[in-house]
């Protein structure tokens, strides 16, 4: 604490502490010297005069000593009276010495009075500074206080505000996340719903293609097992032709089945005749049968002529 | 799932382009064999009174022979036209008629003719189908004018029959070659023999020969000029070569014993004959033009009717040196003989066909003789005839059809049978016996 304040005052300790004591030492002698200032300067005298004898054999050896003690008495008395002197005196010295102490210690006591009155009156001042420190800081605490609560307010109302904002901002986000998932759903349904019905329709094209090849394979076998009829009732092979004798023909017709050309190639085991009699078959059979469907039409047709047992 | 069905549809786009191309394939196998329904109009006599000649009996005979044609009747016929622009194909094709033959026969300078005559495919037709296109034209195969005196006038027709048959067949004709018989008739006492040549249906005999005694074997040399044949005059067996042009001939071989079945080598200059010089029959081949002779067979039995091969190089001769009438076949130097036939207890007197893949022969295996053909190659053999005693089978140069002779109500007569056997239509010859028929080469 003293070194902390020391410190603050920044005065070397030393010095401090010294001037304390004699400050102290100074107060404490003037206090005591005031105090007992009537009492001692009566009290000696009086009790010299009251010492008187009480014994005659002891009254001899008594006066002897008496007239010694006279004698010494009045060594003493002229030694008491100049130690009485320098006493006096020094009481005298001493008395302005007391006055002295006592102006200064009314002094002091006035200026420690001046001193009380000021930090009392300081105390006061403090204490009124503080009051309306207090009272402002009261004032300030309140006002905070209810700026505070006004904040406070504020902010809740902001929140509540904010929440409700937040509320219908999330109601909205809702409404539009469920109106959006809603047409994503029925997007998706539609989608899904037109994939359905296309892939119905592929399948019900593809079964009608299907159906359709089935027919186009039906026509196309009954197509050609009429081509081959007729030609093969018109083949009117020659005598004579080996089995494993075989012709290809080449014929070339137009769509209704009308034969436009007839070419025989790589005949083989038969003879002149025998190529001719396939190039007649084709020609004796033409018209050929018209196509049931134009995609069963070749324009192209080959035969394979071959004699079989 | 989509993808698919569009993996499927974009394979269909890919596939159809090339089934669309994919050539139509249709396998034909049932045929029924037949005679080509064939149409032969009468020619049309653009000249007075009677036609000179038949030209179209000629030719519907002629074709008829070969077992190949079928000809329509004439009274089934809706139309007679006589050259191309008259006729209406469909009225032939109505009939079933695949091929139709037209013509006439005018009067030319100098007393002579000419005979025309048009083939024509009922069926063909070209690539350009429309009214501006000719279809007389392309449907005709052939189609000739051909100037002819009056006794050129059935040469003429089976000229014709030459052109129509390898038109339709692709076979050359042989209708314009001769055949050579041997005739006899008379009484016993009074037999006259006779060599004749006459066209291939037996018309227009001439006489290359007259005796008293027996004429056999005639042979035509390959070249077509020469005729061998084997004549007992004197009453001995002697061998003539006879030049059929100038009638010109020649003995070429007249040993003791037997000096018989001549036939030609395959280029014109030696013959192969039978002698009985060494006691029994043997082949001899020898230089027609030097007369030299060479031993070929050196056996006991009995070898005889030796024909050469195709390739001039071996001889296929009958021979009983297994015990009964076989063929074998022996290298014309000599050598080994190696037997040919083994099917039926008689098989003799070979006949190579042109091409030398077929051996016609008389076949006996029992009830009687018939006319049988060998494949060389195979060694199949197929029995044609059906008669008792059908004999001396001969190839026409076409291969098409075998002549041979046979007897018919007790009289010797020669028969046409195709190669197949399916067609045979007897010559109508001249009174008595006929045999011993040889075809001729086709003539230069």
């Amino acid at each position: 604490m003293t070194g902390l304040l020391l410190k603050l005052m920044g005065w070397p300790p030393f010095s401090m502490l010294a001037s304390l004591f004699l400050h102290a030492g100074v107060v404490a002698l003037l206090l005591f010297s005031l105090s007992q200032d009537p009492a001692p300067l009566k009290t000696p005298d009086t009790d010299v005069i009251k010492a008187v004898v009480v014994d005659d054999g002891k009254v001899k050896a008594e006066l002897e000593r008496i007239k010694k003690a006279e004698r010494r008495k009045q060594l003493k008395q002229k030694k008491a009276k100049k130690e009485l002197q320098r006493i006096q005196q020094q009481k005298k010295r001493e008395k302005k010495k007391l006055a002295e102490l006592k102006r200064k210690r009314l002094k002091e006591k006035q200026r420690l009075k001046d001193d009380k009155k000021a930090a009392s009156k300081k105390r006061e001042a403090i204490k009124k500074a503080q009051a309306k420190e207090t009272k402002r800081l009261a004032t300030l605490k309140k006002k905070r206080k209810e700026e505070t609560k006004r904040l406070e307010k504020q902010r809740k109302t902001e929140a509540k505000r904010l929440e409700k904002q937040r509320a219908k901002r999330k109601l909205e986000q809702e409404k539009k996340r469920k109106a959006e998932a809603d047409a994503k759903r029925k997007a998706q349904k539609a989608k899904e719903e037109k994939a359905r019905r296309a892939a119905l329709r592929k399948q019900m094209e593809a079964e009608e293609s299907a159906e359709r090849q089935r027919d186009l394979a039906r026509k196309s076998t009954t197509y050609i097992a009429a081509i081959r009829n007729d030609v093969q009732r018109n083949w009117r092979r020659p005598p004579g032709i080996k089995t494993g004798a075989s012709c290809k023909v080449y014929v070339t017709q137009a769509t209704g089945g009308t034969v436009l050309s007839v070419r025989v190639s790589s005949c083989t085991g038969g003879n002149t005749a025998f190529s001719k009699s396939v190039e007649k078959a084709v020609y004796k059979a033409d018209p050929l049968p018209r196509a049931p469907d134009p995609s069963l039409f070749d324009r192209e047709l080959v035969f394979d002529f071959t004699v079989k047992e | 799932m989509g993808k698919v069905i569009r993996t499927l549809g974009l394979l269909t786009i890919i596939c159809l382009p090339w089934s669309a191309q994919a050539v139509l394939n249709i396998e034909i196998t049932e045929g029924v064999e037949g005679e080509t329904p064939l149409a032969i109009v009468p020619f049309a006599w653009e000249g007075k009174g009677k036609p000179p000649e038949n030209i179209a009996a000629i030719i519907s005979n002629d074709l008829a022979r070969t077992g190949l044609f079928r000809l329509i009747a004439e009274k089934k016929f809706l139309e007679h036209p006589h050259h191309g622009g008259e006729v209406n194909f469909d009225n032939w094709r109505t009939l079933g008629v695949e091929d139709l033959v037209v013509g006439r026969i005018r009067l030319a300078a100098n007393g002579r003719y000419l005979v025309q005559f048009q083939l024509f495919d009922i069926y063909r037709k070209s690539g350009a189908v429309g009214p501006g296109s000719d279809d007389a034209q392309i449907k005709q195969l052939a189609g000739y004018n051909l100037p002819a005196s009056k006794k050129d006038l059935r040469r003429t027709a089976h000229y014709i029959s030459d052109i129509i048959f390898e038109k339709l067949t692709g076979i050359r004709g042989a209708f314009t070659t001769r055949i050579a018989y041997v005739t006899a008739s008379g009484s016993k006492d009074n037999k006259q023999y006779s060599l004749q040549i006459a066209d291939s249906d037996g018309h227009n005999p001439f006489t290359v020969l007259k005796s008293p005694e027996p004429i056999m074997s005639p042979a035509w040399s390959p070249d077509g000029n020469k005729i061998a044949y084997v004549s007992f005059e004197g009453r001995k067996s002697s061998i003539y070569v006879q030049d059929v042009a100038t009638g010109q001939r020649k003995r070429v071989s007249s040993h003791k014993g037997i000096n018989g079945s001549p036939a030609w080598s395959i280029d014109s200059k030696r013959l192969s004959i039978t002698l009985s010089t060494n006691g029994n029959s043997d082949i001899y081949i020898m230089d027609v033009a030097s007369g030299r002779k060479t031993r070929v067979t050196h056996n006991t039995a009995i070898d005889t009717e030796a024909v050469w091969t195709p390739d001039n190089r071996s001889l296929i001769f009958t021979s009983d040196r297994s015990g009964r009438p076989q063929l074998y076949r022996i290298p014309v130097r000599g050598g080994r003989a190696k037997r040919l036939t083994f099917e039926g207890n008689y098989n003799s007197r070979a006949a190579f066909s042109p091409d030398g893949k077929t051996l016609a022969m008389v076949h006996g295996s029992g009830s009687g003789f018939q006319i049988a053909t060998m494949q060389m190659d195979s060694g199949e053999l197929t029995v044609l005839t059906n008669g008792r005693l059908d004999e001396s089978p001969t190839f026409a140069p076409n291969g098409t059809m075998i002549l041979y002779a046979t007897s018919y109500k007790g009289k010797g007569v020669l028969y046409a049978i195709s190669v197949d056997g399916k067609a045979r239509q007897r010559l109508l010859l001249q009174d008595g016996d006929v045999r011993e028929p040889a075809w001729s080469p086709f003539t230069q």
